[in-house]
């Protein structure tokens, strides 16, 4: 199958879960009822449940998958690390820390900034310390070296919260979820993961050469530098952008790519816009499980299902390297 | 093309590795450049495609991507996605040529077919790279190599690691390559292929160049003895 007809099936196959996951949950709609509701017509309840409910969380898990997916295969062709994701290399981490910090300090309007702006402060210093030497080895290591740093810093707020409470709020949000998606997070992450990807894309016919090593990329007159800067940037706006929606949603960067990989083949220009479908589809459709299946109680997080998911692939991973 | 090196200098964390080499390389000519271990044909060589810093002058286009379709370069370690077809890694040789989307043109593709045969593998155009012996990865990367279609063309100990049958193709897809017209410089470690092969030999040593000569006279009795540490019927010193 060609790379076109794999985009083409996989936009569709995005645009099938999302119309699916308006129409499935715990209460069951009619199409013309949902059609009403997403149009502001008939009954207010069901107006809101799909404004406010299904048409933001469908939205918004497209976004932040879409983000994690492109981050993970654009990380994992630069480094030509199969263990390289977002998670691992810091941008989660950083993200996460600035969210937790605007939550500590009670600015709540201020969870985005933070994320987006801690995200972009981790990518700032990966490229600072890997300037003598821009390219795989110095990205991983000051990469894991910022994300560790970042998780530390927010051990340590989360030990000095001043209660329960604020702590427990803390850990929830770091449990990654779209039960408080609404319209306006879409207007915020959209925009702000939309340019993410254009600069990841725009890395991939450098990453498709950085295959053959960064000499003989360089000696093709391949910027090292120039596209570390596309990816490190890229994915500060699409991590950022999700974590401060969302929260942390773990291995989703790790395991798309791999997967379509598995299924296209290994061109890492053309894998870059495949996984951020692929990252996408498979958000909706978990977010989707969860909202459906969801009862009284505190219902499962996003993050810790898809780590469910992911961290038995990692495993896997780690022992096929060994 | 003719390659002119002007003093070119190179260090590595204080020690200077290339001490102001100055040379010519002419257009048809393929020079074989030789030298024990650590005497800086890997330096020389990466500092005149770029990717090192170092001092001095050559006459090569200052701009990175001009530089990279007059000069290419192939790395004595090349490797490339294992799952990758053949073509599609020689393809990657056009790269200094297209546009930043990286879409090949139907010359692209003429070009292409072209280098595949020239080194013998049009047959493994569609096999993946993993599949393929040592000396057919070699080839494959040395038609990368020719894809780019520069007017010089630097291949860093491209014959090392092959058996004799591929050692000999390689360097006659070398001698091919420059024709009449382009300029091949192969750092070699085997000094009879470099005296078979070889227009010239430039003999490195410390970072010295020490001969620029025929090779009957690059390789003289005193030059083996002194530099390689031989005796001319391959006895060691």
């Amino acid at each position: 199958m060609s790379a076109r007809l794999w985009t083409v099936s996989l936009a569709g196959l995005l645009i099938l879960v999302s119309l699916l996951s308006l129409i499935i949950g715990p209460t069951a709609f009619s199409i013309a009822e949902i059609s009403n509701g997403l149009l502001g017509r008939g009954d207010a309840n069901i107006q809101t449940i799909m404004q406010d409910i299904r048409l933001p969380r469908a939205l918004l898990a497209a976004i932040v998958g879409a983000g994690l997916g492109a981050s993970g295969a654009a990380l994992q062709g630069f480094t030509r690390n199969p263990l390289a994701a977002p998670g691992l290399l810091g941008f989660s981490a950083c993200a996460a820390l600035g969210a937790v910090l605007a939550l500590y300090f009670d600015f709540n309007a201020l969870i985005t900034p933070a994320a987006i702006g801690l995200a972009l402060l981790g990518a700032l210093a990966m490229t600072g310390f890997s300037r003598r030497k821009p390219g795989a080895s110095g990205l991983v290591l000051a990469g894991i070296g910022i994300g560790a740093l970042a998780t530390a810093v927010t051990g340590l707020v989360m030990n000095l919260a001043p209660n329960p409470w604020a702590l427990s709020e803390l850990v929830y949000w770091l449990m990654g979820s779209l039960k408080n998606a609404d319209l306006l997070d879409v207007a915020i992450s959209g925009p702000l993961t939309l340019v993410g990807l254009t600069l990841l894309c725009l890395s991939g016919p450098a990453l498709r050469v950085l295959g053959l090593g960064e000499e003989t990329a360089q000696s093709l007159g391949i910027s090292v530098a120039r596209t570390q800067a596309l990816i490190v940037t890229g994915c500060a706006l699409c991590i950022g952008a999700g974590v401060a929606v969302a929260g942390a949603i773990g291995f989703v960067g790790l395991f798309v790519p791999h997967i379509l990989r598995f299924l296209t083949g290994p061109d890492e220009a053309r894998l870059v816009p495949l996984s951020a479908l692929g990252g996408a589809i498979f958000l909706v459709i978990v977010d989707t499980l969860i909202r459906a299946t969801s009862g009284p109680g505190t219902p499962l997080y996003l993050g810790i299902v898809t780590s469910l998911i992911g961290v038995p692939f990692f495993l896997w991973l780690a022992w096929r390297q060994t | 093309m003719t390659l002119e090196l002007n003093n070119i200098r190179v260090a590595y964390s204080g020690k200077t590795v290339i001490r102001g080499i100055t040379v010519k390389a002419r257009a048809g000519e393929l020079i074989a450049l030789v030298g024990p271990n650590g005497s800086g044909k890997s330096s020389l060589l990466k500092a005149v495609t770029g990717l090192i810093p170092h001092e001095g002058q050559t006459n090569l286009p200052p701009d990175t991507r001009t530089r990279a379709s007059s000069l290419a370069y192939l790395a004595q370690d090349a490797t490339a996605p294992v799952r990758r077809k053949v073509r599609d890694i020689v393809a990657l040789g056009r790269t200094p040529h297209i546009g930043p989307l990286g879409k090949l043109t139907s010359n692209d593709d003429v070009i292409i077919s072209d280098s595949l045969s020239r080194c013998d593998m049009s047959e493994f155009s569609d096999r993946e790279f993993g599949t393929l012996s040592g000396g057919e990865q070699m080839r494959v990367h040395l038609a990368r190599t020719f894809a780019t279609q520069a007017q010089i063309l630097l291949a860093d100990e491209p014959v090392t690691a092959l058996d004799p049958y591929y050692q000999l193709t390689v360097m006659d897809a070398l001698r091919g390559y420059a024709g009449k017209h382009r300029t091949v410089i192969t750092a070699l470690h085997d000094l009879n292929l470099a005296r078979r092969y070889a227009d010239r030999i430039w003999v490195i040593q410390d970072g010295i160049l020490v001969k620029d000569h025929l090779p009957d006279e690059a390789l003289d009795i005193e030059t083996l003895a002194q530099v390689f540490r031989i005796t001319p019927d391959g006895q060691s010193l």
